[in-house]
């Protein structure tokens, strides 16, 4: 009986992840094996910032190469702004986009609204979730 | 009992599955419905509740790059409705009434001759204050002589915005977007990778 509630339970995780990712998971998901299902959804959640650190001013050789684009859902970033913490369960997404490669040592491009970093490629996702017990 | 539980099991699953899929396929007649408010005068209405849109992309033109003064600075976040996004995907075009904010921050305490900072992720560019928004709304009749597209600067600074903005003239900003991104529906698509290549974390 317990092993057919799981089973239901998984089914419609299943459904709802192959059908809708859009609609936005509740919290983190992982399997059995406690990997850490892809985040889906995210893009309907609020994007907080993008910082960036290219390789053109890290010896070309940075970390993170990429633009950092942070996502959180908004219940979470309404907690976070109430309480200076963020919730249980809370999902950090920071999705990679590489940035188009200008002509200028520091990598930077010039383009019609000046010079600066444009994104190219998605190129990665780090994810960050929020379990004090876990 | 274990078979009935099984039927139900399944029945769940395709419950799950078709109520779901109803939220990802927007229905046709949203996409031509606007967000765009303009008073009697014809200033478009500061837009609200954009930060539950898609963000699609962020430009950086840092002041210490452009001489100081670039003409957007500095980052340029950028969102779109999600009904309109996925109009665009389907069909290479935005609908009719379509509303694309760009909202600046500054760059976060510079410390190099070059704008940025050294933070434990490396060198580079981090967000500071906001600091203003431009929009553009597709209309094709209301902005004919602009290839179907208005132009709105609700200020370069920091928050508050300006509660209403008048269209901004052609060599404002129409102008440009006419003579390099015609052909893309007026939008930089080459720097926003979502619209240029799809959302392949659907």
């Amino acid at each position: 009986m317990a092993y057919l509630v799981r089973l239901a339970v998984g089914v419609f995780l299943m459904a709802a992840t192959a059908v809708s990712p859009q609609s936005g998971d509740k919290g983190p998901v992982f399997t059995n094996d406690g990997s850490l299902v892809l985040p889906s959804g995210f893009r309907s959640w609020v994007f907080i910032g993008g910082p960036i650190t290219p390789n053109g001013l890290n010896d070309g050789d940075a970390p993170f190469p990429e633009f950092h684009s942070v996502y959180i859902e908004r219940e979470n970033l309404r907690y976070y702004q109430k309480n200076g913490k963020f919730p249980e369960g809370t999902v950090l997404v920071k999705e990679l986009t590489l940035a188009q490669v200008g002509k200028h040592p520091d990598g930077s491009l010039d383009s019609a609204s000046g010079r600066g970093y444009f994104p190219s490629t998605l190129n990665g996702l780090d994810v960050m979730v929020k379990d004090s017990k876990r | 009992m274990r078979k009935v539980l099984l039927v139900v099991i399944l029945g769940l699953g395709v419950a799950a599955a078709s109520s779901l899929s109803r939220y990802s396929h927007p229905v046709a007649a949203d996409s031509s419905q606007t967000t765009a408010v303009f008073d009697s005068d014809g200033k478009m209405k500061l837009p609200v509740g954009y930060r539950r849109w898609v963000f699609i992309g962020a430009p950086l033109t840092p002041n210490a790059l452009n001489n100081g003064k670039a003409n957007f600075p500095e980052y340029h976040h950028v969102y779109v409705e999600q009904k309109n996004l996925d109009a665009y995907l389907r069909t290479g075009a935005f609908p009719e009434g379509t509303v694309i904010v760009k909202e600046l921050t500054r760059v976060l305490n510079p410390a190099f001759p070059d704008g940025s900072r050294s933070e434990p992720s490396g060198r580079g560019y981090f967000n500071g204050e906001y600091n203003g928004m431009d929009v553009t709304v597709k209309d094709s009749k209301r902005f004919a002589a602009t290839n179907g597209w208005g132009f709105f600067n609700f200020g370069h600074h920091p928050l508050p915005y300006a509660e209403s903005a008048k269209e901004a003239s052609a060599a404002e900003c129409a102008g440009c977007h006419m003579s390099f991104v015609a052909k893309t529906d007026m939008t930089w698509v080459q720097f926003y990778p979502i619209l240029r290549d799809g959302d392949k974390t659907k």
